[in-house]
């Protein structure tokens, strides 16, 4: 019944260069010079955007459906290249960007250590966010983003860009709509971190605001870590790795499919290995379980990018890739909803949906509040393997249940003067 | 003592079952420490990871969690170098109570050590800890204190209160910052009073600061279900000038309508 897709090297090392895979189809930014010739919106009807983080993430998420006005990066070289490229103001300082009053949406593709700092800062300088997965680096950080993005009534994509991909939305909905039956368990697969890495000291490079770069994360010296995402993306300082930061695709279409939020209490265990050697310390090859209160358990493991629902009477898997959608029986794939069925967020464009949803001041497909549950199941898989031991969550109040010490790594300190509590 | 240690390690993992990995069943808790006191920028974190596992084996051994809180705070204490002192904070942030307080608290002033002070006091829930964060209020400057001020808002030191209110008029414009974010926070009563001044007073550039830092406060009032002190923010910031500032506001004054008593 249970399915492990087999995801090609070449296929997989693709999407980890580049991930705009799927963000291919965002328009990567509206020529300033334009005016509204050929179907493009005229200026007055345009979201103006401001990247932060010009490498390659951020390049292939382009414009987020907007045109971009302002650029920043703690890089000189990539902040310059795009602002040549955009033909818009270059900033070293995101708070100097944030300061203009005619930008109306951040493009977030920062380090993960910055992610929920920029969406923040941002939120509380009255701009709209979309934030490129995962969220934040500790539990607290998710919170404190949902919260700020209320409290402003900002409107906040996840880049979660699955959730653009008509098949993963209507196999989610056969799931909503119990046409699998009553769900009994749930197997999500996201590609494995990486070892390696030096954690020899050496120059910080010419053009590079190490510091910046570092921000609340604790200092250390400059190893060769700021180069590119698959330097920094599986140091435990800057990230927690792809058990979240690729995690976050298939557990966001979990989530899409699954209120695991409403499932009761979840008893959580887990194993993995952390290298030992190398810069790279998060957790790989891990194993978890988590049963829920209503009985239903889950699977979470490295693989491909897998999202699995299984009921009493049929199962949906889904994929960005191969066979995109399956099911048992095959004719669920031929279902047709009916009126009465509940219907997810239509979106066939991620950055167009959040350009949309800014104009019309309403929440996105992939919201705040689905990144915040999703991000904690990664999170909290990632505490129960930590600290070695089964771990009871309480997805309704937010917190462990008689584990102090997993209670403690729900935080992390932000190095001076970094603070989330405070505006830029 | 270390052997003892090894002993209630490899028990605790058997008891458990499966951990990160298998827990020693030599002396390398021994070598850890010895590996941790040479440990300098560069070098393999490899050795540690035995007191890596024991510190997460401690989280359900409070006779373990102490003795390695006392180790630790030995090295702590001595003259290691700083990567090693990073080390020994990231183990005590998950072992310490507030016997290693003292020594944590030394390293608050010290601007190469002072993130990863917090990294402990903020994870530590005894109140020790808030006391040392607040006493340090008088001992720091510059970006030390903006981070002790960060930490006492991320713990709601409510008793910091006093030291705190005096840095609101404070001339570093960052610490005024994060003392209206602390207090925002804390989210009492009395907070709100304090940053209900210094929304008049704050000076441009805070402005935006001082309303977020009260926009908080409301939001905890409301939690703590004092819904007509946090009405009276609300009603207070729909007149601000700051446009999002003023939607939050009203936004804010729709929940309290719609949350019950």
């Amino acid at each position: 019944m249970k399915q492990q897709p087999a995801i090609k090297r070449r296929r997989f090392i693709r999407q980890v260069a580049g991930l705009a895979g799927a963000a291919l189809a965002v328009p990567y930014f509206v020529p300033g010079g334009a005016l509204g010739a050929d179907g493009r919106p005229v200026p007055s009807e345009r979201v103006t955007v401001g990247k932060i983080g010009c490498g390659g993430q951020g390049t292939g998420l382009g414009g987020v459906g907007g045109q971009v006005v302002a650029v920043c990066d703690v890089w000189k070289d990539r902040r310059e290249r795009w602002a040549k490229r955009a033909n818009c103001q270059a900033y070293a300082d995101f708070r100097e960007m944030l300061a203009r009053d005619d930008i109306d949406a951040v493009c977030v593709a920062s380090t993960d250590c910055w992610h929920v700092h920029h969406t923040v800062a941002a939120a509380k300088a009255g701009k709209d966010v979309y934030c490129e997965k995962p969220l934040g680096v500790c539990i607290r950080e998710d919170q404190i983003c949902r919260d700020v993005i209320r409290r402003y009534d900002r409107v906040f994509q996840y880049g979660t860009q699955q959730r653009s991909s008509a098949h993963f939305r209507f196999g989610c909905e056969l799931v909503r709509n119990g046409y699998i039956g009553e769900v009994k368990e749930l197997v999500v697969y996201a590609p494995d971190s990486h070892p390696g890495g030096s954690l020899a000291p050496q120059p910080v490079p010419e053009g590079l605001d190490y510091d910046m770069w570092l921000g609340p994360a604790p200092w250390r010296p400059y190893c060769g870590q700021a180069v590119g995402g698959d330097a920094w993306w599986h140091d435990y300082d800057y990230a927690i790795g792809f058990i979240a930061g690729w995690g976050a695709h298939p557990l966001d279409i979990l989530v899409w499919g699954y209120d695991v939020h409403k499932a009761g209490l979840w008893e959580v265990e887990g194993t993995a290995h952390i290298p030992t050697t190398g810069r790279n310390n998060v957790v790989m090859k891990w194993n978890c379980t988590l049963r829920f209160g209503n009985g239903v358990k889950m699977t979470f493991r490295p693989g491909g990018d897998y999202t699995q629902f299984i009921g009493t009477e049929g199962w949906v898997g889904l994929s960005r890739g191969g066979d995109r959608i399956k099911a048992e029986p095959p004719s669920l794939l031929t279902v047709k909803l009916k009126d009465s069925d509940i219907r997810l967020v239509e979106s066939h464009n991620h950055g167009g949906n959040f350009a949309e949803a800014v104009k019309a001041r309403r929440d996105p497909v992939s919201n705040i509040d689905d990144a915040v549950r999703s991000d904690i199941i990664s999170h909290v898989c990632d505490i129960a393997i930590r600290c070695g031991r089964k771990v009871i969550w309480d997805p309704v109040k937010e917190q462990f249940i008689g584990d102090e010490q997993a209670t403690r790594m729900m935080t992390r300190a932000w190095r001076e003067p970094w603070n989330l509590l405070k505006a830029v | 003592m270390l052997r003892q240690l090894l002993v209630a390690v490899g028990l605790m993992a058997a008891l458990c079952g499966a951990g990160i990995s298998t827990l020693a069943a030599d002396d390398s808790l021994d070598k850890a420490f010895e590996a941790l006191k040479a440990y300098d920028w560069g070098k393999e974190r490899a050795p540690l990871r035995p007191l890596e596992e024991a510190v997460a084996a401690a989280g359900k051994d409070a006779a373990l969690a102490k003795a390695l809180e006392k180790k630790l705070v030995e090295l702590l204490k001595s003259d290691v170098s700083q990567a090693a002192k990073d080390q020994i904070c990231r183990q005590l942030s998950l072992v310490g109570s507030a016997d290693c307080v003292p020594a944590v608290a030394e390293l608050l002033p010290d601007e190469k050590l002072s993130h990863m002070a917090r990294y402990v006091l903020e994870r530590i829930p005894a109140p020790e800890a808030s006391k040392a964060l607040r006493e340090a209020l008088g001992k720091t400057k510059g970006v030390q204190k903006v981070g002790v001020l960060n930490s006492l808002g991320v713990k709601r030191d409510a008793e910091s209160l006093p030291a705190i209110v005096p840095l609101l008029a404070d001339s570093d414009p960052q610490i005024a910052a994060a003392a209206a974010a602390a207090l925002g926070a804390i989210g009492t009563s009395e907070a709100a009073k304090a940053l209900a001044d210094f929304q008049g007073k704050a000076p441009e550039a805070l402005k935006l600061a001082a309303a977020d830092a009260y926009l908080a406060c409301a939001e905890a009032l409301l939690a703590a279900g004092k819904k007509a002190e946090a009405l009276a923010i609300y009603k207070e910031l729909t007149k601000s000038e700051i446009r999002h500032v003023k939607l939050a506001a009203t936004r804010g004054m729709m929940s309290v309508m719609g949350k019950k008593q």
